[in-house]
């Protein structure tokens, strides 16, 4: 009877683990995962969304994720980010705004979300220049 | 029985499975305690943000109240002090093991799945379902059976492997099937590498410069891609024999240490080592550790022998 319950208790583990390659369409789970940051085709050109901050002179200034999304999370911030930017103005203005209350820099007045279109790797290769770029909301900060 | 069965039923000391408990389970309760601010901070999350998987899918479909969230992260680090003494471990066991599913799952439940948990939760859902606690527990200093040999010692830890290489073949496998061969022979690698670190540039976030220098040159990435697949699609070939065993697990954490350097991406469940624990004898390098302790603590008394002058046994201090 013992050893029934451990074949059972192992099929079910394994079958459990295996299962997301079986999902149609491929979605991910927790903690039964089919990896996709890593599996699929990805080019060199790639949408960067993000919320930065403007001080009073307009220059640029990077927030850390906790300000993002309220997270520590980096994949997180830009998860909330791309979101929000796919569902639209009312959703990147609502983001824009939760995300100006917790700005703790003075010098930052207004915030924007952003989308820039990059060549990843030319990036790293010295073209560090956007190749395109969008801005979907911008917010004061209180 | 088939040998396969008999291979799979085939007895481990329960000091085996007790130390993994202690490791996997002292892990999952630190890596609760560090995150607890943050698994916690999802209470004060917008209910809209709210994209429920896993368990938490299942049984949810709006976010729980701020203080049961807060409730849930204490009680897990309460059962988690519990799961690694070993104290009433028939209840706190799967209790730990279930609530550790449950927090980390409802952390994830906010569009971002984080893929460093999961080795984790599923070896802790083992350990916690299993007799883990037969030794270096206190139930075992009760019930005195620490030097057992037994069966249901041996295949949890099978089951670990087992569950330890399925994932990581899944994850070679959607790689091919999503990105087909291309995934080894082309750009993919050096592309995510390249993204993964501007993002975080982005963000004013940890990044890694060693692989944003490294993407300029491209002939790198088609070799480290195939290591790559040959880690997570070889992996199956860990369960053949003990050593394959242990050659997979270094490989496996080489290719863990160079996600690390290369996207500042951290598996500390895996770097650590403790993910890979059960495809070693973790009882004997313990032993032997505890021996080498145990040697140093009485080292000033360990030259023993007669003196030729006198006729008689004296003892010589090593230390002055």
């Amino acid at each position: 009877m013992r050893q029934l319950f451990t074949l059972v208790f192992t099929v079910v583990m394994a079958a459990a683990v295996v299962s997301p390659l079986f999902r149609s369409p491929p979605r991910d789970s927790f903690p039964l995962s089919n990896y996709p940051m890593f599996s699929g085709r990805l080019e060199a050109v790639n949408d960067v969304s993000t919320i930065v901050g403007r001080t009073a002179d307009g220059s640029r200034k990077l927030l850390s994720p906790l300000v993002i999304s309220g997270s520590d999370e980096v994949m997180q911030a830009l998860t909330d980010v791309s979101l929000a930017v796919n569902t639209g103005d009312t959703a990147t203005a609502s983001l824009c705004a939760a995300a100006a209350d917790r700005v703790s820099d003075d010098e930052v007045v207004a915030l924007e979300v952003i989308t820039e279109r990059y060549d990843a790797v030319g990036f790293f290769s010295g073209a560090e220049e956007s190749l395109a770029s969008s801005v979907h909301s911008t917010c004061g900060v209180p | 029985m088939t040998a396969a069965l008999r291979a799979w039923f085939a007895p481990a000391p329960a000091k085996r499975l007790g130390l993994l408990r202690v490791l996997a389970g002292g892990f999952a309760l630190g890596y609760v305690i560090v995150r607890s601010p943050h698994l916690a901070g999802f209470a004060d999350f917008d209910d809209s943000r709210f994209r429920p998987v896993g368990v938490v899918g299942v049984l949810l479909d709006a976010p729980l109240a701020a203080w049961l969230v807060r409730a849930l992260v204490g009680v897990t680090i309460v059962a988690g002090v519990s799961f690694v003494a070993g104290w009433r471990f028939r209840f706190t066991g799967p209790l730990f093991a279930v609530l550790l599913l449950w927090v980390t799952s409802y952390r994830n439940s906010w569009g971002q799945i984080l893929h460093t948990e999961n080795l984790m939760v599923l070896q802790v859902l083992i350990l916690g379902f299993t007799a883990s606690s037969s030794a270096y527990s206190m139930d075992a200093r009760r019930s005195k059976s620490h030097s057992q040999v037994d069966e249901r010692y041996g295949w949890p830890i099978k089951l670990m492997m087992l569950v330890t290489v399925l994932t990581y073949f899944v994850s070679g496998w959607a790689k091919v099937r999503n990105g087909g061969w291309d995934w080894v022979t082309g750009d993919v690698l050096r592309n995510q590498i390249a993204l993964d670190n501007l993002r975080k540039m982005q963000l004013g976030d940890i990044y890694s410069p060693v692989g944003g220098w490294l993407v300029r040159f491209g002939w790198v990435f088609p070799p480290m891609a195939a290591a790559t697949m040959m880690v997570e699609l070889g992996a199956p070939l860990a369960l053949a024999r003990r050593w394959l065993g242990r050659i997979w697990a270094a490989t496996a954490w080489v290719f863990h240490f160079g996600t690390l350097v290369l996207m500042a991406i951290g598996f500390p469940y895996q770097l650590l080592g403790i993910g890979f624990a059960p495809f070693f004898r973790v009882e004997r390098a313990w032993d032997r550790l505890r021996e080498r302790r145990r040697q140093t603590v009485t080292r000033p008394a360990v030259d023993v022998g007669r003196s030729h002058s006198h006729g008689a046994f004296i003892v010589r201090s090593d230390r002055h």
